[in-house]
């Protein structure tokens, strides 16, 4: 490469001269474009902090200087996340936010915003800087092409395009409810919605992107949204649900994602037939298409459907998913290919979550089976991009609610060694997906339990037991009292082996809620169903401590929490003498018991009143449980149990049948 | 259809050359019409002076102003010179994204490798074009295809030969013209083409049922005689109207 031209145009930016700037400017401008290497090579001859000094030097610069200054900052942004990071590092942000003024010349306006378009669609740039000062205010000023006044149809074409990336910029800078917040109150809704009818695609499209991430979540804004007409007095939704049939796939794709979002902020419930007959058919002819739209499709069907059991089963009932399994088959075998696209990860990680969700439903699921991908799913596990194993591992959790899938399919797959394997990734997603999936394949049904404890799953769970992140230690204790449940005696010895009752007491006292949930669950599932077993707890963790972790939790303020331990003390009575005698003997529990039977929530009713049972159970008329009935009714038990013979809950009424009984015998 | 070629001939209803025209001479088409399509062809493909010559012509003013179809035309006539290097830095003024252009570099090599300069062209694949094939895969085929060019001392034999037809710089003038169109959110397809395609498709569908004097030059609207109807081929092809 000769490197002595560019060099020399490097120095004739410093030229006094402008015409000669100018001329090393274009020079530039027209190396860089599109070539990743001479924007490496520029950067490297540190441009940018020149470039940036053309923005901020008082009076006097030549505009012509600032556009293609502009232009040139644009091109090395589109280069990439470094090439952004080294714009924004050298400051060129607020100066390039400066530009873009109304009162300035329009095809500055357009250059700077061009560039700002490409800084912005870096997810790691920072946005806070659009918020100071007018910038929010004079962007959205640009949403109108009028708002420059052109008068050629040069300059209406290029205002037109102005107003488009203004209106991109604005869907990228909505990450937040406070972004969302700040642009609403700027006034974008009446301008973005005039954009809808200023019948220039890309503005279009740009003005329905805007409008989507705005009411992204947000049902004020997406209720303010469809109440703002155009001038032409039209109704956005009636706008969009025309434009969802347009000749262009993009401008389908970019209608249906902005109904998709409007349909999920609520905001458009009378509309609900237009989203079944229009919105979701869209969305899986274009999973037909090619290219971009294709990619982004399923990341919409997704969201449309996540929570509508309705509109899973409409899905599936139009071949939504042979569609989203040959993406799968197809990204598959390019991946075999020489040339190995980048991205693709992205493409596959949106696929599989929209085969999780349709895998939400029995139908769903069937479908997923015969569409014969469950081999491509347990490929993507080992897939290099982590958030295709991450949705890899969701996809098959959503296939393993079914039992008998769980018990042919997947481990007809060999899906076990694979999801062992994501217990040790590097990333945390995949490890906490991972961990979520293990605990239903883990259950007693389950044929791979035993295959996992073979390679050491209890020791890498009990590993990440010890994480620090909430959600990963919340799923590995979640996959250690699921391992647990419904055990051989010898499978809770060995878990306990390597747990310790010292960890699991320590997760009782987590710090997360969850996590306690969970630790006394596994609790609850040792102490069950044997005598035998309940003597292994109150061995492992001695009768005090024991006792010591009932009585505390008791006073937990958690409903979650006192139906666990409320659970724990009902195992412990089902044990034999001694481990009756223990609850028996503790005053403060069984006052607390006796509470709860009056607690405003039926589950904790139900548990306490099983708490009754159980402790005057009578096996064998054994004079033990006939003195245990007396000891409860002297404490005014058999009246509270008589007084609840009404409860306004089915499932308490019977339980308290069934105590009273046992008083009565 | 319900019949094959071979045998639809004894069926097939006969009508006379006279028959036709004055068929033909019934349906009622508006001049303005007509002169819209043609200034929509002119204004869309970029060529400027045309369409004013037209617009002076038949008292229709242009759907967009000239200027605009001025920048187009100056691309066009750069690439069509063999100016690539002018076109690019045009491209550049007019929308500086790279994917516009991608296609001007290609054009780039073929007029080095057109000019025998065989260092420059290679060197040039390698500063220019390499960094961009690395963005852009759909790219680096026809970057491969171009250079398999210089796999070919005698060009004529060579299966890319094409490339270095005139009729490629014509190819690559009127891509760059459809996209920027398409940047601009433009109608990039002139509506006479595809309605001459349309006229071709409707006269083959009638071929299968009737005999008639088809249209068989669409450039002088020539009628065949009825009974001339062996061959069906009609030429059609994009450049019939190509300066």
């Amino acid at each position: 490469m000769n490197f002595t031209k560019h060099n020399q145009a490097v120095l004739d930016l410093d030229s006094p001269d402008s015409a000669v700037r100018v001329k090393a400017l274009r020079f530039i401008k027209n190396n860089i474009i599109g070539n990743k290497t001479k924007k490496d090579l520029y950067i490297g001859l540190n441009v940018i902090p020149k470039l940036v000094t053309f923005f901020i030097e008082n009076e006097g610069v030549d505009p012509e200087v600032q556009i293609q200054a502009a232009i040139v900052l644009g091109s090395f942004a589109y280069g990439g996340e470094e090439n952004v990071t080294e714009i924004v590092k050298h400051e060129a942000v607020k100066p390039l936010l400066e530009c873009i003024s109304s009162k300035n010349d329009p095809r500055l306006i357009e250059a700077a915003a061009r560039a700002l378009k490409a800084i912005y669609k870096c997810p790691t740039a920072d946005k806070n800087d659009i918020f100071q000062g007018y910038h929010l205010q004079n962007l959205i000023t640009l949403l109108d092409p009028d708002a420059l006044n052109p008068k050629t149809d040069r300059e209406k074409i290029a205002s037109v395009h102005t107003a488009e990336l203004a209106a991109t910029i604005i869907a990228r800078c909505c990450d937040t409810n406070e972004q969302q917040i700040q642009i609403a109150q700027a006034g974008a809704f009446p301008k973005l919605v005039n954009l809808l009818t200023c019948g220039f695609s890309k503005a279009q499209e740009a003005a329905l992107d805007a409008l989507a991430y705005l009411c992204r979540e947000n049902s004020d804004f997406g209720k303010e949204i469809v109440k703002t007409k155009s001038e032409t007095n039209e109704s956005p939704v009636k706008i969009m649900l025309n434009l969802i049939r347009d000749k262009s796939p993009t401008m389908r794709l970019i209608s249906a994602k902005c109904l998709t979002h409007l349909c999920r902020a609520k905001a458009i419930d009378e509309y609900l037939n237009d989203i079944t007959l229009a919105v979701l058919p869209t969305l899986v002819k274009l999973l037909d298409e090619k290219g971009p739209v294709r990619e982004e499709a399923p990341h919409v069907l997704a969201y449309l459907i996540r929570d509508n059991e309705e509109l899973q089963k409409a899905a599936c009932d139009s071949e939504a998913v042979p569609k989203l399994a040959e993406f799968v088959t197809h990204i598959s075998d390019q991946n075999s290919s020489y040339y190995d696209p980048l991205g693709d990860g992205d493409k596959l990680k949106e696929v599989y979550i929209g085969l999780t969700i349709s895998s939400l439903t029995d139908e769903g699921r069937k479908l997923v089976v015969d569409a014969k991908i469950i081999p491509h799913i347990v490929a993507a596990m080992s897939h290099r991009s982590y958030g295709v194993r991450a949705a890899a591992c969701q996809c098959t959790r959503s296939l393993s609610r079914s039992v008998h899938i769980l018990r042919t399919n997947l481990v007809d797959a060999g899906i076990a060694t694979p999801l062992f394997k994501l217990l040790s990734d590097e990333s945390t997603d995949v490890q906490t997906m991972a961990c979520a999936t293990l605990c239903n394949i883990v259950l007693e049904f389950s044929p791979m339990r035993k295959q996992i404890m073979e390679q050491g799953g209890i020791e890498k769970l009990v590993k990440l037991v010890h994480s620090p992140d909430n959600t990963l230690r919340l799923n590995a204790i979640w996959a250690l009292k699921n391992l647990v449940y419904h055990a051989e005696s010898e499978v809770k010895y060995r878990v306990m082996e390597v747990l310790t009752y010292l960890t699991m007491e320590k997760l009782i006292e987590d710090p997360e809620l969850d996590v306690q949930e969970k630790a006394l669950n596994l609790l609850r599932n040792l102490a069950c169903p044997k005598p035998e077993d309940i003597e292994e707890v109150f061995k492992g963790l001695t009768e005090s401590r024991l006792m010591n972790i009932i009585e505390s939790k008791l006073c937990s303020w958690s409903d979650e929490i006192i139906k666990q331990i409320l659970f724990v003390i009902n195992n412990i009575a089902t044990g034999n003498e001694h481990h009756k005698k223990t609850i028996m003997s503790r005053t403060n529990i069984l006052s607390h018991i006796k509470n709860y039977m009056g607690h405003q929530n039926p589950d904790i009713r139900v548990a306490a009143v099983w708490c009754l049972i159980n402790l005057t159970w009578m096996e064998d008329k054994h004079s033990s449980s006939q003195s245990r009935v007396r000891e409860l009714r002297q404490l005014g038990f058999e009246d509270i149990v008589k007084d609840m013979a009404n409860d306004e809950n089915l499932d308490v009424r019977e339980k308290v049948k069934m105590a009273l009984v046992q008083f009565s015998q | 259809m319900t019949s094959t070629a071979g045998t639809s001939q004894i069926s097939k209803k006969v009508v006379s050359k006279d028959e036709w025209v004055k068929k033909l001479s019934d349906v009622k088409i508006d001049k303005a019409d007509l002169n819209k399509l043609i200034m929509n062809y002119f204004v869309i493909e970029g060529y400027k002076d045309a369409a004013e010559a037209f617009s002076q012509e038949c008292g229709l003013s242009p759907s967009i102003d000239v200027d605009s179809i001025q920048d187009r035309m100056n691309i066009r006539n750069a690439i069509q010179n063999g100016n690539v290097e002018e076109a690019i830095e045009r491209v550049n003024d007019l929308n500086p994204e790279a994917l516009v252009n991608n296609k001007l570099f290609q054009q780039r090599l073929i007029e080095y490798i057109r000019e025998g300069k065989i260092t420059e062209a290679l060197e040039f694949a390698q500063d220019e074009l390499a960094p961009r094939g690395e963005e852009n895969p759909e790219f680096l085929e026809e970057l491969e295809r171009t250079m398999a060019l210089l796999a070919f001392d005698d060009t004529s034999v060579s299966p890319v030969g094409d490339l270095l037809h005139p009729s490629q710089r014509q190819r690559t003038a009127s891509e760059l013209n459809a996209a920027i169109l398409t940047s601009q959110s433009q109608e990039k397809d002139p509506k006479l083409p595809s309605l001459l395609k349309m006229l071709v498709w409707a006269q083959d569908e009638l071929d299968e049922k009737v005999l008639f004097p088809r249209m068989k030059n669409l450039v002088t609207a020539e009628l065949s005689d009825t009974n001339d109807s062996t061959t069906n081929n009609t030429a059609i092809n994009n450049s019939f109207m190509s300066t």
